[in-house]
């Protein structure tokens, strides 16, 4: 049984996690704080324990995107094992910490979904169905034993979950267009996505069984990438709807989105601060491509 | 190893400020196969004839780019056709871009949009050799590159007269594509391969040297003959005549300054090559444009040395069978926007797109019909292709796509015509084409100019 079916022990987290955050201050002269320097291209930050390590993808070379981890403490960079000839991206925690999910190209041209138990490092592959579908953006769902992501399968690109073994697959969406980029909300009520279903890419929330979807944004333009914030309150996304790629932030309902970024840059790939008081996003605000946090309150 | 070239201090940002030129050590005796270009004393070269064009850059998107989601949108199909991007404005009037490339857009007054591009066939390998040669494979194999048409043509020079940038033969997985270089008239005709990685370290992956030549002893043409003749020594006799080729070639190269220099990107602004993004196309090219501006005459910058874009090998080709939204959103949508609207304005900047036709294009576009996992597969009856400088009138669009982007509707242009257009500007006319015994049947595309 995990032990994140009980509140209080979501909650304790919750606390030390505010308690330890290391990157929610500003640079000097209110800039936002660059986290990494050496600008190679970066995909999907995860903040993956109560110290503020950063998990993210970058290209390690032209041929290999792998996931690389950045300590809070010091500032270095690693590699995260395993040191494999295959592509690693979109990496996602439990709240825990104790469960590691992400998704990893296949010998055919899949993209299947890596579970592991991170203090033993016991892994269990989900691969989908068709020879070219893929499994992408995980999300763990809190109180349950469920990994909620964007599987582009014989159903077309929908929301879909399987258990922590990989098994028991149960689709989410049955809708029209691409639905993709999941993401639970820390109390595991519900998921918030992006889908097309209506046109082009948009915000949605649903309930965590699928059920009673609502559409959080509308304007030309691509809004995606949700992020729930640690409270549950708000959502970080990216939209193009002000010329260019930028995270905004509103209130879990769709009201009141602000651009927190504002730079004539890509900014993209947002994930909240343990603390709720910053966002980290890739960012190429200096030239080159970086992780960089934003204050946004 | 060997690594040619300046080493300057880290800059502030963390962009290593140094560039060099590396001759990788591969197997013993496979980089000799005859993969080198065709530019150092050439003997049958028919000289420069003169054209608008000094030069051309050949940004090849392998493994095909899908027209719907990038240049040719078609926000009223239907929507298993339209796809989930939306469709923006461009500085053309009656021409939309994808909302992936919005710098693009607002440049779409730099350059002219073919949208009615077909190919002849559906399997990369093949398209690619077609697409760059303008031809189907004859018994004999398949006609020269575009690029080895312009090597033989303009002969030798310090500099190669073909260059072709990637981390190796550009192909899938299951292999080179043929029409890669010389085809029918042989391997002296192939291009001269680079690769430079995103820190603009430029290597030379097919030359088999020697180690030990550090920049220093690099203006030692004593220690370079010393080392090439070290080589030498360790191969069989069969191959030496393509070695002694190789070697000319390779000294005159390693030790030429004007060289060096070209592939020397950490002479350039940190401004520069922080605007073409530390990536390996990104810095490749801004190795093209200075190859460009070092006189080679046929330079193609390749995307991807791979058309596969999920395959653990792969280095992110256009090949998106599977996830093309996610991945289009994600990598390449992004990456094509910053990298080509970087080097039309650098090429623009520096007064050189007067004299150098840039072509942007891949083998094919893909199925406008979303498939059953929600991407899109080969599609080669139509597609597009950009083209700028050297004459090109900026703001024409030329040709149209069916209201699904299945086929055009009007001015279908081949492969031939591709070629034949580029050669035409680089001055290879139809009489000079004819005396080769290429591309006799081609005409330009007209509406460009």
């Amino acid at each position: 049984m995990s032990c994140f079916s009980h509140g209080i022990g979501r909650a304790l987290v919750g606390l030390l996690l505010v308690s330890t955050s290391p990157w929610s201050t500003r640079a000097e002269g209110g800039e936002p704080r660059r986290l990494t320097r050496d600008g190679t291209l970066k995909l999907a930050p995860v903040v993956m324990n109560s110290a503020g390590d950063v998990v993210f993808a970058k290209h390690e070379n032209p041929n290999l995107v792998a996931l690389f981890r950045l300590q809070a403490g010091t500032g270095e960079v690693e590699r995260l094992p395993p040191t494999v000839a295959a592509h690693q991206f979109d990496p996602a925690y439990s709240a825990d910490g104790m469960w590691h999910c992400y998704a990893m190209s296949s010998g055919s041209p899949q993209l299947v979904l890596v579970i592991q138990k991170v203090v033993t490092g016991e892994t269990v592959e989900f691969r989908p169905r068709e020879a070219r579908a893929t499994a992408r953006k995980p999300s763990f769902l809190p109180g349950t034993d469920r990994i909620v992501f964007g599987i582009s399968d014989v159903q077309g690109h929908q929301i879909a979950s399987v258990n922590r073994r990989g098994e028991d697959l149960q689709y989410l969406t049955r809708a029209a267009g691409t639905n993709c980029w999941p993401a639970c909300s820390p109390d595991g009520s519900r998921i918030a996505f992006g889908s097309s279903r209506d046109g082009n890419f948009e915000i949605y929330v649903m309930e965590a069984d699928g059920s009673n979807v609502r559409r959080l944004t509308e304007l030309p333009g691509r809004d995606m990438r949700p992020a729930w914030s640690p409270d549950g309150r708000r959502l970080a996304f990216v939209s193009v709807r002000e010329g260019n790629s930028e995270v905004f932030v509103m209130q879990a309902d769709g009201s009141n989105p602000r651009n927190i970024t504002q730079h004539p840059g890509r900014d993209d790939y947002p994930a909240w601060m343990p603390d709720g008081r910053g966002v980290i996003a890739v960012s190429t605000r200096d030239g080159e491509c970086d992780l960089f946090v934003y204050d946004v309150d | 190893m060997l690594s040619v070239g300046s080493f300057a201090q880290q800059s502030c940002g963390g962009l290593a400020r140094r560039s060099f030129l590396r001759a990788g050590l591969l197997a013993p005796g496979l980089a000799l196969a005859g993969r080198s270009a065709g530019w150092l004393g050439d003997q049958s070269a028919l000289g420069a004839p003169a054209g608008p064009a000094k030069s051309v850059l050949v940004f090849w998107l392998g493994g095909g780019p899908s027209h719907l989601d990038l240049c040719d949108p078609k926000p009223k199909a239907p929507a298993e056709y339209r796809g989930p991007f939306s469709s923006i404005a461009t500085r053309t009037p009656g021409l939309i871009f994808s909302e992936l490339l919005p710098e693009l857009a607002q440049r779409s007054d730099r350059f002219a949009v073919v949208r009615s591009n077909v190919n002849f066939d559906g399997d990369h390998l093949i398209a690619e050799s077609i697409g760059l040669t303008g031809a189907v494979a004859g018994s004999a194999g398949y006609q020269p590159n575009f690029g080895s048409i312009v090597a033989r043509q303009r002969g030798g020079g310090t500099m190669p007269a073909f260059v072709s940038l990637a981390r190796g033969p550009i192909g899938d997985g299951r292999g080179p594509m043929l029409g890669y270089g010389g085809g029918i008239w042989g391997q002296a005709y192939d291009p001269f391969m680079l690769s430079c990685t995103e820190r603009g370290e430029v290597e030379i992956p097919d030359l088999k040297l020697f180690e030990g030549l550090t920049p220093s002893r690099l203006a030692d043409r004593r220690a370079v003959l010393a080392g090439l003749d070290g080589a030498r020594r360790d191969l069989d006799s069969r191959r030496l005549g393509q070695w002694d080729r190789l070697h000319e070639r390779a000294h005159a190269l390693l030790t030429s300054r004007e060289a060096r220099q070209a592939f020397d990107l950490s002479r350039e602004p940190e401004a520069v090559r922080r605007a073409y993004g530390q990536t390996s196309v990104g810095q490749s090219c801004l190795l093209g444009r200075r190859l460009v501006e070092a006189g080679v005459p046929y330079v193609q910058v390749n995307w991807s040395q791979f058309v596969e874009v999920l395959y653990p090998f792969s280095d992110y080709g256009w090949d998106t069978h599977a996830d093309n939204f996610g991945l289009l959103a994600d990598w390449h949508g992004p990456l094509l926007d910053q990298v080509f609207s970087t080097l039309l304005d650098d090429l623009e900047q520096r007064g050189l797109l007067k004299t150098t036709l840039v072509v942007c294009l891949g083998e094919f576009g893909r199925t406008p019909r979303i498939n059953s996992i929600g991407s899109r597969d080969h599609w080669h009856p139509c597609y597009f292709s950009i083209w700028a400088g050297a004459g090109v009138q900026p703001g024409r669009v030329i040709g149209e796509s069916d209201p699904r982007g299945e086929y055009p509707v009007s001015r279908p242009v081949t492969p031939a015509m591709v070629g034949t257009t580029i050669l035409d500007r680089l001055g290879v006319t139809t009489e000079l084409r004819a005396e080769l015994g290429v591309l006799r049947e081609g005409r330009v595309i007209d509406e460009l100019f």
